[in-house]
């Protein structure tokens, strides 16, 4: 019954704020990715709910035990580490099962599990190797294996798939989501690639520079981003600033901005009357519609194969735009149109 | 490898290996042929098992051999001992971690005949520790502690002239470690003692025995502390083997040499083989 429930957590270095008034829940069972630029606090909030920094204020709650103060060796977690961090003196074999030996499990259970983790991870080979003597993703997995043969109630994940090419990552992406549903694990998973993280999540937790921007399952967070950063770091958009000018029907309303009047139908009131508002460069529809149409005339074409990117002018404003025909070259005037729930609303303008 | 290129290495390497195995081959030389009755100072040179005999027969050698052995091993226990905490405490630099560092290393500056000068006088009937342990209340008379016998004086004062340099060799070892590894094996469940057992003993062991080789060779071998701060009712090998060279009896002294550099390096030899049986179950590699 691994939950994880953090409140008003504050990290402080000195004069620094690593991170600010973060509360967030993770439910069991749960797979939840941290995502955000180098330096954002995503390892120092791995490091919080394992233990090895004390926060500076909040609290934090494992299993609905307050966790806050227990130093790693006995909170029930798990981290994987970036760097492997591989016990270099000790077989493959006595690092996997290092963990265990800890927690004195019997010999013969240890033997099962290790030959079960040995097995998924394909490491039965290797066991009698030192970790020097293995491949970069040989290693990689050795570390997860080391992890996730303790069946802790929360594992704790640190980018650990950076060091691998992109064949290995898939498929090791797909194993640890497999081990972590077929054993219940609550999973904190750390990342800065956005496909990883949209692929992999029941949730995503966007942090920027140490405050949280939006948590929100992946379809959610790509359809309805909360913030400009979050629109701009998942999938990109084309931002814009907007006035509103009055709601025309409950759930739309009217906009004026830098490429025309528009409407945007949404369940979100504006935040205020200046917000910013965003659109997919993939929303786009190369036809004409009564509303939220312009033109935009084309300045670069970059054919992508199953589909093209647009780079356009619009009254003298650059954006991207996505589209499948792959006819339209620089030059060339478009006439596009957008519907009004693909207009997204955002935060208010500071 | 063929005969030819061993030969070849052999050559390469003679030199050099070949000059420190004459003078080093010279001594031992010199050493167990005199035990043995040859380059008699005064009378005849002629090879006789006399003086091993005798020597064999007298009790005070014994207690010498033991003695040297018992001072040796826990010099080197207890300078390795306290040099592994310090090491792992400066492990990561902090405010005053340097200037720590540089006092705990004074000793190595400090002649041992001096130190060992200091200490008996701090020690002494009425020297500054019986004072303060008095002022404090602590003891009601004055203690005599100098020259006890079981030699805890000098095992004081060579673990304090040699727990720097064990610090030495362990600070650097203990520093390769990397934060990674050790916050890994605190996270899987190893607290401070089992961190210290599985991952910082194993992965610092060659400079652990280096440092405890050393140091039991320079105590086992003990004069100057032991002349002045030892007990007195019994012999070093050192003190033992100036004792017969004093009296003109260089074969006798010679026997005891012979003796001081066999325990030297079966003891070295015990000593580096039972840390890694220790730390490693058994396994060499
Ligand atoms: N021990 C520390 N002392 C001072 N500042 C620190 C410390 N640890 C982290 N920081 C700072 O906190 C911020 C967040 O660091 P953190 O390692 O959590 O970033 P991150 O999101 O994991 O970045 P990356 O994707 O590059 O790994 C950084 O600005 C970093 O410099
Ligand atoms: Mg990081």
């Amino acid at each position: 019954m691994s939950t994880i429930d953090i409140d008003r957590l504050e990290m402080r270095f000195g004069n620094f704020t690593a991170l600010k008034d973060i509360s967030v829940s993770v439910k069991e069972g749960e797979f939840v990715t941290l995502l955000g630029p180098s330096g954002c606090g995503k390892t120092t909030l791995l490091k919080l709910i394992s233990g090895f920094l004390k926060p500076t204020n909040g609290t934090i709650k494992i299993a609905n035990e307050d966790v806050t103060l227990t130093p790693p060796e006995h909170r029930d977690t798990a981290l994987c580490f970036q760097s492997y961090a591989l016990f270099p003196h000790l077989t493959i074999k006595d690092n996997i099962e290092f963990g265990l030996k800890q927690k004195r499990v019997n010999g013969s259970e240890r033997k099962q599990r290790l030959q079960d983790m040995a097995g998924q991870l394909a490491l039965d080979a290797q066991l009698d190797k030192l970790p020097n003597q293995l491949s970069g993703g040989q290693q990689q997995r050795v570390a997860l294996g080391r992890a996730l043969i303790m069946r802790p109630g929360v594992i704790l994940f640190d980018e650990p798939l950076s060091n691998l090419d992109a064949k290995l990552r898939d498929s090791v992406r797909v194993e640890i989501r497999r081990i972590q549903q077929e054993n219940n694990l609550t999973a904190v998973y750390v990342t800065h690639d956005q496909s990883e993280a949209l692929a992999m999540s029941d949730r995503v937790m966007v942090l920027n520079g140490g405050v949280i921007e939006q948590v929100a399952p992946p379809e959610t967070l790509y359809n309805a981003p909360s913030t400009s950063f979050v629109a701009d770091f998942i999938g990109g958009a084309n931002i814009m600033n907007a006035e509103v000018t009055g709601e025309t029907e409950p759930g739309v309303w009217a906009l004026q901005t830098p490429i025309g009047e528009m409407v945007s139908k949404s369940d979100r009131t504006p935040a205020a009357k200046h917000i910013k508002v965003c659109w997919r460069p993939e929303a786009v529809k190369l036809v004409d519609s009564p509303v939220n149409s312009f033109t935009a005339r084309v300045t670069e074409r970059q054919f992508q194969g199953s589909y093209t990117d647009l780079f356009v002018d619009i009254g003298g404003n650059g954006y991207r735009l996505k589209t499948s025909d792959p006819g339209i070259y620089p030059g060339e005037n478009i006439n596009c149109s957008i519907e009004p729930s693909d207009l997204i609303l955002l935060e208010a303008i500071q | 490898m063929t005969a030819k290129k061993w030969i070849t290495v052999l050559a390469l390497l003679a030199p050099g290996v070949g000059l420190i195995a004459v003078m080093i081959g010279t001594v031992i030389y010199m050493a167990v042929a005199q035990s043995l009755g040859y380059y008699s100072l005064m009378g005849e040179s002629e090879f006789s098992f006399e003086f091993w005999d005798k020597m064999l027969g007298r009790k005070a050698y014994y207690k010498s051999v033991r003695f040297s052995i018992y001072i040796g091993f826990f010099s080197a226990l207890f300078s390795v001992a306290l040099a592994y905490p310090l090491a792992i405490w400066l492990r990561k630099p902090f405010n005053g971690s340097l200037l720590i560092g540089a006092v705990l290393k004074a000793p190595l500056l400090v002649p041992g005949l001096v130190a060992a000068f200091l200490f008996i006088n701090v020690i002494s009937y009425n020297g500054i520790l019986n004072q303060f342990m008095q002022w404090i209340g602590f003891w009601d008379a004055p203690h005599r502690l100098q020259n006890d016998r079981n030699g805890y004086g000098i095992l004081v004062l060579q673990t304090w002239k040699n727990m720097p340099f064990a610090l030495l060799l362990l600070t650097g070892a203990v520093q390769s470690i990397s934060d990674d590894v050790l916050d890994a094996a605190r996270d899987l469940g190893a607290g401070t003692m089992a961190r210290f057992r599985k991952i910082i003993a194993p992965l610092t062991i060659s400079s652990m025995q280096a440092a405890l080789v050393i140091i039991f060779i320079g105590a086992v071998a003990d004069f100057s502390f032991q002349v002045i701060a030892g007990p007195t009712n019994r012999q070093s090998l050192a003190q033992f083997m100036v004792f017969f060279k004093d009296s003109g009896r260089w074969h006798d002294a010679a026997v005891v040499g012979v003796t001081l550099m066999a325990v030297a390096l079966i003891g070295s030899a015990l000593l580096a083989f039972a840390t890694r049986i220790i730390l490693k179950g058994g396994r060499i590699k």
